[in-house]
């Protein structure tokens, strides 16, 4: 569920003829960075310990929404194979100027990767690794993983990717992020901050640093 | 530094102050003894007759940690839990920060801020935060004054704060023993022992430790309740204080809050004896460094880059 992360919602009024389905509203995802946890948990198992490693923000199979309430008040959504069933996929879309027909707005600065890298033309509802087996969504680190070795063998070790909770697993339970919490899939780049908590002029004489 | 002090084991305080006024200049020992002219108005006699920490058997302890709880009641208005965390067996304490991954943010100086229930007009933390220069690492060189956004491109970021070394000049200096070496790595200090006298500020090259010049104000609502003897409870003015790997939650197996507090992951903590520890992993496969290597203060704590 990545409700939680929905930042804004890019309304796109669709020109398409896609009868019975009127405006829809493209759901754009951004990584939180200020609740960097939340979302599904999925347990790992580590070892021998007591309490184990949770991976959090794992990506679920996306959907887009329409502009259809439904009885209960949100908007109805729909599965990508919907439309992708009936398309054959374009293995030259690789960026935000190639998509004219759909799915525009969508930022992807991403080593120029076509979108087809990662996503499955076979099922849109899954991703597909470089050698062609499909993988579900909630599976996206094993796709980070295959172009991003080393920076996946660091998070293994916990030197990448931060964690929260105990550093002794005898004692309590860990969490970490999914890669997406930091890196948006398709713009990966971790953005600039703004600092917090400017230091005071030093009332204490204890900075040399002025 | 006093060599008969250290090894009579049992040492009355006021011979001390003595001790140490004779080593002093007469303005430094004026200043020296502020905070405990200071003290003698409004201190308990319980708290004058307080032994050093490491002499207090069980008992005693306790006595001490409830009568501090309900102080801080009073003079707060907050119930608070103060426990005193030991060390554990087996346990030395590690931490690393990836200097590739840090952006400057400050997050840690915040959590760190509140955390430790550092009086709150001053802004103190136990984590200063450098802006450096890509390609120096001179210390000095670096500014704690940089505004947004972050990270600048010529720039890294150096957040620095106690290092707990295993060799820690602050602990030779200090005239009363109101500062030592814990056996998980924590540099401690018994702040109802210290008597302000700032050589451990003067003598810390790594500028990690702070002086309490008020006593603390924070909103009530504020307060972090769990609190340990040696780390986040309440400090009296007038006394030094220091990270400490967040001992109250470190000691319960837990994460310092710096490191939660971190949005990048840059940080990484552990038990160094552990050979399967994420600490561990990091100092046999990173080329980590430690700060002012040649002083010989043997830091626990240490910086990498990512190749
Ligand atoms: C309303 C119909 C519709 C839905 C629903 C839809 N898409 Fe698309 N998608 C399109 C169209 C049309 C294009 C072609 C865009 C272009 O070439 O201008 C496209 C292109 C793509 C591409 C680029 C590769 C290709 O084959 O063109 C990817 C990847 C993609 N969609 C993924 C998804 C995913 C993932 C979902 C579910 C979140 C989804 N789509 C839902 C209509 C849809
Ligand atoms: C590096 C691999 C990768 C590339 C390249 C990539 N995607 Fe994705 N895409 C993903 C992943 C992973 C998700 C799920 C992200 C999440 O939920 O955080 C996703 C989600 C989506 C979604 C649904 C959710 C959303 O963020 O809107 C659409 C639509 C989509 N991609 C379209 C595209 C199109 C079109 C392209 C090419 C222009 C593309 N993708 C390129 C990996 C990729
Ligand atoms: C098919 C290979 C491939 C996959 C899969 C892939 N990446 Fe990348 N990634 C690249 C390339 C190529 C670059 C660009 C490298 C460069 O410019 O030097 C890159 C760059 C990046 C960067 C640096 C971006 C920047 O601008 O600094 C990050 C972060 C990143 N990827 C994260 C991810 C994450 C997270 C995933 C999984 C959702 C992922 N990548 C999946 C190939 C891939
Ligand atoms: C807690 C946040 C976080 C998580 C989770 C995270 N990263 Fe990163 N990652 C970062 C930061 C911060 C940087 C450095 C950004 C910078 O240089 O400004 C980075 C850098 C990278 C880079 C670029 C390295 C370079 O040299 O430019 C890649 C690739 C990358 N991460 C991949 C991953 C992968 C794969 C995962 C999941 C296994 C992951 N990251 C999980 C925060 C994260």
């Amino acid at each position: 569920m990545k409700s939680t992360t929905v930042t804004s919602f890019a309304a796109l009024v669709l020109g398409m003829g896609i009868s019975g389905i009127g405006i829809w509203v493209y759901w754009q995802s951004f990584a939180t960075f200020d609740e960097p946890i939340a979302m599904d948990i999925k347990q790992a198992d580590m070892g021998a310990e007591p309490y184990g490693v949770s991976i959090h923000g794992t990506p679920t199979t996306p959907t887009v929404y329409t502009d259809i309430l439904t009885p209960n008040g949100t908007l109805a959504e729909v599965a990508c194979v919907t439309c992708h069933t009936t398309r054959e996929g374009r293995l030259e879309n690789r960026g935000t100027e190639d998509l004219e027909l759909f799915h525009q707005g969508l930022q992807v600065q991403h080593g120029g990767l076509s979108c087809l890298s990662c996503h499955n033309s076979e099922n849109f509802d899954t991703l597909r690794l470089a050698d062609g087996s499909p993988i579900p969504f909630p599976q996206t680190m094993q796709l980070c993983a295959q172009c991003h070795g080393p920076q996946y063998r660091d998070y293994q070790h916990g030197s990448h990717g931060g964690m929260m909770g105990y550093w002794d697993l005898n004692r309590g339970p860990r969490q970490r992020n999914s890669c997406t919490v930091c890196h948006d899939a398709h713009s990966p780049a971790y953005p600039r901050l703004t600092p917090v908590f400017p230091p005071h002029v030093a009332v204490s004489g204890n900075s040399p640093h002025h | 530094m006093n060599k008969e002090n250290q090894e009579s084991g049992s040492i009355s305080r006021r011979t001390l102050i003595k001790g140490t006024g004779a080593m002093l200049g007469a303005a430094a020992f004026a200043k020296a003894m502020a905070p405990l002219t200071e003290w003698a108005s409004h201190q308990s006699m319980d708290e004058f007759l307080q032994q050093h920490y490491r002499e207090l058997d069980e008992e005693e302890m306790q006595k001490v940690l409830r009568r501090l709880e309900e102080e801080t009641r009073r003079d707060y208005g907050v119930e608070v839990t103060i426990t005193d965390h030991k060390p554990e067996k087996g346990v030395k304490f590690g931490y690393a920060l990836n200097l590739s991954i840090c952006v400057g943010c400050r997050k840690c100086a915040q959590a760190c801020h509140r955390e430790n229930n550092h009086d709150r007009a001053s802004g103190n933390s136990y984590i200063q935060v450098l802006e450096m220069k890509k390609g120096s690492l001179d210390l000095e060189n670096g500014t704690v004054n940089y505004s947004g956004p972050v990270p600048k491109k010529d720039a890294f970021y150096m957040p620095v704060q106690c290092q707990q070394c295993d060799a820690p000049p602050c602990v030779d200096v200090c005239p009363v023993e109101a500062t030592w070496k814990e056996p998980d790595g924590i540099v401690a200090v018994d702040y109802n022992w210290c008597i302000g006298c700032r050589y451990c500020e003067a003598a810390c090259p790594y500028h990690a430790r702070r002086f309490n010049w008020a006593k603390p104000q924070i909103p009530a609502e504020d307060i972090n309740p769990a609190q340990s003897y040696l780390s986040n409870r309440l400090r009296p003015q007038g006394v030094m204080e220091k990270c400490t790997y967040c001992l109250h939650r470190t000691r319960e197996g837990r994460l310092p809050a710096c490191l939660e507090a971190c949005p990048t992951g840059a940080r990484v903590f552990g038990n160094v004896l552990d050979p399967k520890s994420e600490i561990r992993w990091v100092l046999e496969n990173k080329r980590v460094f430690v700060l002012k290597e040649e002083l010989g203060t043997k830091p626990s704590f240490f910086y990498f880059f990512d190749e």
